[in-house]
């Protein structure tokens, strides 16, 4: 058969592929033409990540992305590189995820991402606590969502401190520093902690602001610029020098947290402010010396009772996304109590559903959640704002100086405040 | 002439010198022993203070594991082969003439046009990381080994230029014209000529280059997402916020070393020479 093709076959031709192009989309698109595909920028488990990364509530996640049409792609990295590449990206305006995973951040990168937190349904916002937005609000609008309650508690050998005719751990900073020092001899010390790196959640800034808040100090006055160089802010800081001759010496250079860690798990230190997720290598063998004795309590309180800082773990949309009402589905999928459950469960990260907390079961699994829950009724504030990095970096490393002697805890809360002040100014301007 | 026969000094000054090469030696292989040694110990061996060493301590667990999870390695070693030595290749195919180029033909301020070369190494690389990182995607060629084979290339290739660019000063200038005479043009005696005898320096470059590709992180964390991921990158999974598997960590980082320890040894011979003569000739 001849199959010739002539001018008109061939206008024909065009012309019907004209008109098929210009049907609707509904009618010329696959079955799934409206799959939302969702793109979700997460650390890389054992730290947090959600179902589908991390191996929990794996049925759940398959049901919801079949009932929604969704598809979710996961990119992970390890947690240290996370805000690198964030950054990078969101600088350039490049930024390919819907969904993006912070930490104290969103002030700094709130540019980049939607205030879809405020549309939240009421029963999830009202089982969460309300402190644990402050960290993801900015100018009164809510950008994120923490999905794991991560306070700083102490976290005590439990065995060194009966050796050393302590029933209960301390409950305030007189009985910390006797603690501590009862528990220094023959190579142990009484307390461990990073104070390497300055800056950041978790960095020996981070730490005095713990302690600044049970001293009744706060970093910020109504007016944003600083107002810790006071009593409060001294005495916080004169605590961690007294602290300083029972604190392993190692301390002064440990970056992470992950090596203080490992000195109280391998039976070198009596004490120590950690994070909730301590509790699993705590409690494992291959990791732990101090398997069955290690406990946990709030902090020891100072004049203003205990007080804590939130790690601040969130869930965020950004500007970019093409899916923002579905990608703010996901994150509510993500807090589902069901699946916050399995969390706790099936990881070992902490819920932040108050009512999960709440939870027998929870608490059985997890001793410390009861802790951790006490500790929430305590203030919590992180303090971060758009400059948290340059401003811990300054106020840490002035806390380093009195650490180590250089300069006196007065004189060092002084010029902290005086460059905090200079920063803020700076960015005011 | 051997060593044995040069030596003058006594028994005294010959034990000095053995002693001083035995302490260069442990200095320079004690990382690389405890890094073996690490990935051969549980983590609780690790955490202790001093870290315990007994046979009881040692496991090959680190390497199973890392092992079983080995889609991640592999890939990183795939990808960190193909980026070093795309960027390893071209860097010498480019440079090599070049180089020579600024040694020996009459281009107008040879000298400047090296320094500015050199030059081109002095930005640090967070200074144009968000320029180098919106040209990419503007191009599409983000998570692209070839785009990071790129980007390696141009720290690469101003650094070979400098290296032969020394080599070739130092070659005598009478083997060229000797070729000359015989009727060869540049390129000839570039190609038969200069090239033969300059292997020691081509090889000392490569691995240069190579291992500077291999050991690369910053550009490699921005530039890529999931499939284009390092060996650097994979190691670097071991260590989250709040818990680094040391062990896995440092068998990854074993069975990663391992081609860049075979091509060290395989051409050892040409890496001393080559950078024995630039010693001495650049």
């Amino acid at each position: 058969m001849s199959t010739r093709m002539s001018r008109r076959t061939l206008l024909q031709g065009t012309t019907a592929a004209g008109a098929v192009a210009s049907l609707p989309r509904f009618m010329t698109g696959p079955a799934f033409a409206d799959t939302a595909k969702l793109s979700v920028f997460s650390p890389l488990p054992p730290d947090p990540a959600p179902p589908g990364a991390a191996k929990f509530s794996e049925d759940a996640f398959a049901q919801w992305k079949a009932a929604k049409g969704a598809e979710v792609e996961y990119e992970m990295l390890a947690w240290p590189q996370l805000h690198d590449r964030m950054a990078t990206a969101f600088a350039s305006g490049s930024a390919p995820w819907d969904i993006v995973y912070m930490c104290g951040w969103v002030p700094e990168l709130q540019s980049n991402i939607i205030p879809y937190a405020d549309a939240l349904p009421k029963a999830l916002v009202d089982d969460l606590p309300q402190s644990s937005f402050s960290t993801v609000t900015v100018d009164g609008k809510r950008y994120g969502a923490v999905f794991t309650l991560s306070l700083l508690t102490l976290f005590y050998n439990k065995a060194m401190l009966d050796q050393a005719g302590f029933k209960a751990p301390p409950k305030d900073w007189d009985e910390l520093k006797r603690c501590a020092k009862e528990l220094t001899h023959d190579g142990n010390y009484g307390f461990v902690l990073n104070y390497g790196d300055p800056a950041g959640i978790g960095g020996t800034a981070s730490y005095w602001m713990t302690y600044l808040q049970q001293a009744g100090g706060k970093m910020y006055g109504e007016d944003g610029l600083p107002v810790f160089k006071g009593d409060a802010g001294v005495d916080a800081l004169q605590l961690m020098v007294d602290l300083m001759p029972f604190t392993d010496p190692g301390s002064i250079s440990y970056a992470g947290i992950n090596d203080a860690t490992n000195v109280l798990l391998a039976g070198r230190a009596g004490m120590m402010m950690n994070w909730p997720f301590m509790w699993n290598a705590g409690s494992d063998p291959k990791q732990s010396k101090i398997v069955g004795n290690l406990a946990s309590a709030i902090l020891p309180a100072g004049p203003a009772g205990s007080a804590s800082i939130d790690g601040t773990d969130a869930w965020t949309i950004t500007k970019s996304s093409k899916n923002p009402d579905k990608a703010r589905e996901l994150v509510e999928f993500y807090l589902d109590a069901e699946v916050q459950k399995r969390q706790v469960l099936d990881t070992g990260w902490l819920p932040i559903r108050l009512s999960v907390l709440a939870d027998p079961e929870v608490q059985a699994k997890a001793p410390n959640a009861a802790v951790v829950l006490e500790q929430a009724k305590h203030p919590y504030d992180s303090f971060v704002t758009a400059d948290y990095n340059e401003v811990t970096v300054a106020v840490g490393t002035e806390v380093q100086k009195a650490l180590q002697g250089q300069k006196t805890a007065a004189q060092a809360i002084a010029d902290a405040q005086d460059q905090v002040t200079a920063i803020v100014k700076r960015r005011k301007s | 002439m051997s060593f044995a026969r040069r030596q003058h000094g006594g028994p005294l000054l010959r034990g000095l010198v053995v002693l001083g090469l035995v302490v260069f030696v442990v200095w320079s292989a004690g990382p690389v022993v405890w890094l073996i040694v690490s990935s051969l110990l549980e983590q609780q061996a690790l955490i202790s203070q001093p870290p315990d060493v007994s046979p009881s301590a040692f496991t090959l667990d680190n390497f199973v594991q890392v092992i079983a999870a080995a889609a991640a390695l592999g890939k990183g070693i795939l990808n960190s082969l193909m980026v070093a030595l795309f960027s390893t290749a071209v860097s010498l195919a480019l440079g090599a003439p070049a180089a020579y180029a600024l040694a020996r033909l009459p281009v107008p301020r040879a000298n400047n046009i090296a320094f500015l070369i050199l030059a081109t190494q002095m930005l640090p690389g967070i200074a144009i990381a968000i320029p180098l990182f919106i040209a990419i995607s503007k191009l599409g060629l983000i998570d692209s080994v070839f785009s990071l084979g790129f980007v390696y290339l141009s720290f690469n290739l101003p650094i070979v230029v400098w290296i032969l660019r020394g080599f070739f000063l130092g070659i005598p200038v009478g083997i060229e014209r000797a070729a000359a005479v015989d009727g060869a043009g540049v390129f000839a005696t570039f190609w038969h000529i200069v090239l033969p005898i300059s292997i020691p320096p081509l090889a000392a470059a490569a691995v240069f280059a190579f291992v500077e590709a291999w050991n690369e992180f910053f550009f490699a964390l921005i530039l890529t997402r999931q499939s284009a991921q390092t060996v650097p990158l994979v190691i670097a999974q071991f260590a989250g916020q709040y818990q680094t598997v040391f062990g896995q960590m440092m068998a990854a980082a074993v069975i990663s070393v391992a081609p860049v320890i075979v091509l060290a040894i395989v051409f050892r011979n040409q890496i001393v020479r080559g950078f024995a003569d630039g010693m001495t000739k650049g």
